[in-house]
């Protein structure tokens, strides 16, 4: 567990440094490894950053699933970051069966990733292109528009919209939209984190 | 009851005394035990605990530290504590509003990096003893079946019968709602049907409940006219709302509210999805008055008019389309709470009093309506409006696509309806009269209103119809909205009506009874004259008397 933990955040940093010849490891709370630069069918990675008590975040679990159906066979892969230090393999596990989340859970204690993508609200979404450049930072969708102003449905659906320009093989320019949710919490973090 | 009742209020009462020292100015850099602590714990933790309708628990210094981001912005929006009427206009009961100080408290806390201080000043946590807030309910009682809330979705509102069969009447002074799934249930109404027609409705399509507003606020056929479940009370039969964060509370001035052996519940609920599947079933702790309360509550509404022919009907686009109405009080009353009710579309709502020297009293604004959030509020003390007092009010709504809480999407032309997506508007108050021996006077005008307003769009449908033949819908819109917005309601007599609106009526009428015996009878009411007709059936026994018909014609 913990060298998984390690494992991440080590190869991260290297990862994104030089995109086009480093091959970043992932590693699940199940410690599976997964190496989503690796293969040549990758056309995408997500990140989605999850608070397991945050209500927006968690009205959102059926869309994210929907997505990860959607689009795990299209050669994106996409893993659900928890940043919260509070939640533990175990915790996670449970808040997926309870969501009925999909996809594969990977926890960031250390916001190593989480600062990387330069996220700090859940639910947000990173999408980085093949070549592990970031392209989309932002709200999953427009369902919401403000802080308890939720849309009948959305009219925008952001990261769906990123994705499909990149399976139809666009090259996109960085592109952020804010998120509407609730704020992760940076304040634990060492100093050296940062 | 009463003793848990005033312990309840003492418990409240030491509560607000709480509150009122914890105003100091603002700190730059505060500490979660000097400063912080005291206004979460005296506005936030009440909802965010365990157990209750929040997402989650705001009590020890971890729990609000990880969150002083998000309490700083949704505090300073105004979005939390959730609390809706402009200052200024009304006092009420439970306002939960933080002070400039408090806030800004709150925002340099987040910005100082968030020191917890010294141990021992914190505060003693607020106890929360009873499960039911108001005490141990006389009646407690449940929905029959759960209702399953679908993982995601639009916001759903359904309604839920829960079949009370009582022996005999009893008198509402104040009830709890316990739902059993927090994060769903956002709000409910509590109406009271009569008729039985929501008891065939519940679960007949399988699932439990049922949509949109059938039978309900209808009283049971030769009912006492002008008791607070008459439909023409404008209270639409019910006994009161509850939101989330909303704090039970015990009518003033020894007032309840009329449950009618042989009458149901119904359960009005607005759900939000939580992102699972979560079952609601849930419970109501009703509290009654020993006997029959010495005065009576009336509801009423501006604008009155429900139904179709409220003439409600808004262009697609159209950003501020607005609705009022205004009502004369022939005799003193108190108004105890107000009320809106709007749909999504809805913007504003605005209440003002014009006494009868001249004195203008602000009763009620909401600036930026929330359906969400369908409060109903409970003067501080009851307002005393003195006979001859003017009530106005108005209610404004945004059909346009920068209303992110238009369910259409491009806008569509929306008219009245009973479901969400339909609109309807009015504000509600309650109110008793000053002396008791008014209350048949107060009735009669609070009913001469409505049946006023109800001809007044008969009158300008049927002109429509007389005149552009069927089209009344695109081309003379225009000139609707503008008789809305340029019409300047005068008394409550039926003096508006301009031109020979009661010959037009009549002939219409006369039409309709085909057997020429100066009535008409059930089965000679078309299905397009059915809904005027209600209007026109004072006692709502079906069929239109000579009685009533002459009351159109002669008044």
């Amino acid at each position: 567990m913990l060298a998984a933990l390690l494992a991440l955040a080590c190869a991260w940093p290297g990862a994104l440094a030089a995109p086009a010849k480093a091959k970043p490891v992932i590693t699940d709370i199940d410690g599976k490894i997964h190496s989503p630069f690796a293969s040549a069918k990758t056309k995408a990675v997500v990140f989605l950053f999850l608070l397991r008590d945050c209500p927006v975040s968690n009205v959102y679990a059926p869309e994210i699933t929907r997505i990860h159906g959607d689009y795990a066979k299209k050669g994106v892969a996409l893993y659900l970051v928890h940043p919260a230090r509070d939640t533990d393999a175990k915790a996670a596990r449970a808040h997926a069966k309870e969501y009925k989340l999909s996809a594969p859970i990977v926890l960031d204690h250390d916001h190593k990733l989480t600062r990387l993508a330069k996220v700090e609200v859940t639910p947000e979404a990173a999408v980085f292109d093949g070549k592990g450049r970031l392209v989309y930072r932002g709200r999953i969708d427009n369902l919401y528009a403000d802080f308890g102003k939720k849309r009948f449905k959305p009219t925008r659906r952001d990261l769906r919209d990123t994705l499909d320009a990149l399976l139809a093989g666009k090259r996109l320019a960085k592109r952020t939209t804010e998120a509407i949710g609730c704020y992760i919490d940076f304040s634990n973090d060492k100093k050296n984190d940062k | 009851m009463t003793n848990k009742l005033i312990r309840a209020g003492l418990a409240l009462a030491g509560f607000a005394a709480l509150q009122s020292s914890a105003t100091a100015a603002a700190k730059a850099k505060p500490t979660f035990t000097e400063d912080i602590a005291p206004i979460i714990y005296n506005n936030c933790t009440e909802c965010h605990r365990d157990g209750q309708a929040a997402p989650f628990t705001l009590r020890t210094y971890s729990d609000v530290k990880k969150r002083a981001r998000l309490i700083s912005k949704v505090t300073q929006d105004g979005y939390m504590p959730p609390w809706h009427p402009v200052e200024g206009h009304g006092k009420f009961v439970d306002e939960r509003r933080l002070t400039a100080d408090e806030l800004a408290t709150l925002k340099n806390w987040h910005k100082s990096g968030m020191a917890e201080g010294p141990a021992d000043k914190l505060p003693e946590p607020p106890q929360f003893a009873s499960d039911w807030l108001l005490g141990k309910p006389d009646l407690i009682v449940q929905m029959p079946k759960a209702y399953t809330v679908k993982a995601d979705g639009p916001d759903i509102y359904r309604n839920f019968v829960i079949p009370l069969d009582l022996k005999e009447e009893k008198w509402v002074a104040g009830f709890e709602v316990r739902p059993s799934a927090r994060a769903v249930l956002h709000h409910v109404i509590l109406r009271i049907d009569q008729t039985g027609e929501s008891r065939k409705a519940d679960g007949a399509k399988g699932t439990p409940g049922f949509s949109g507003m059938r039978g309900i606020g209808r009283s049971a056929r030769g009912s006492r006219r002008g008791g607070s479940n008459d439909v023409f009370s404008g209270s639409l039969g019910g006994l009161g709302g509850w939101a989330v964060g909303g704090t039970p509370r015990i009518l003033p001035l020894g007032l309840a509210r009329k449950l009618p052996a042989g009458a149901d519940i119904v359960l009005n609920s607005h759900f939000h999805p939580s992102g699972k599947e979560e079952d609601e079933q849930t419970t109501i702790g009703l509290y009654f008055t020993d006997k029959k309360p010495e005065r009576t509550l009336i509801g009423f509404q501006i604008p009155p008019v429900f139904g179709s022919i409220s003439g409600l009907d808004i262009p697609a686009g159209e950003s501020n389309y607005e609705l009022a109405s205004k009502f004369t009080t022939p005799v003193a009353i108190d108004l105890i709470g107000v009320g809106a009710h709007m749909h999504y579309i809805g913007h504003t709502a605005k209440a003002t009093a014009t006494l009868p020297d001249g004195t203008v009293k602000p009763l009620f604004y909401i600036d930026d309506w929330d359906f969400n959030w369908q409060g109903r509020y409970t003067y501080d003390k009851p307002l005393r409006l003195p006979a001859g007092t003017t009530v106005e009010g108005s209610v404004t709504f945004d059909n346009s696509d920068a209303n992110p809480h238009n369910p259409f999407n491009p806008p569509r032309r929306i008219k009245w309806g009973l479901e969400s997506t339909d609109e309807m508007g009015s504000v509600i108050f309650s109110a008793v009269p000053a002396n008791e021996a008014d209350l048949d006077e107060f009735n009669a005008a609070v009913r001469d209103h409505v049946i006023d307003e109800a001809r007044l769009m008969a009158e300008r449908r049927l002109g429509e119809r007389a005149g552009g033949g069927r089209s009344g819908r695109g081309g003379n819109i225009a000139n609707r909205l503008e008789q809305f917005r340029n019409r300047r309601p005068g008394s409550n007599s039926g003096s508006r009506l301009g031109g020979d609106w009661r010959g037009r009526l009549g002939a219409r009428l006369k039409e309709l009874d085909k057997n020429n015996n100066g009535e008409i009878e059930p089965d000679e009411i078309d299905d397009r004259s059915r809904r005027t007709i209600r209007f026109i059936d004072t006692n709502k026994d079906g069929r239109v008397s000579k009685e009533e018909l002459s009351r159109i014609s002669g008044r």
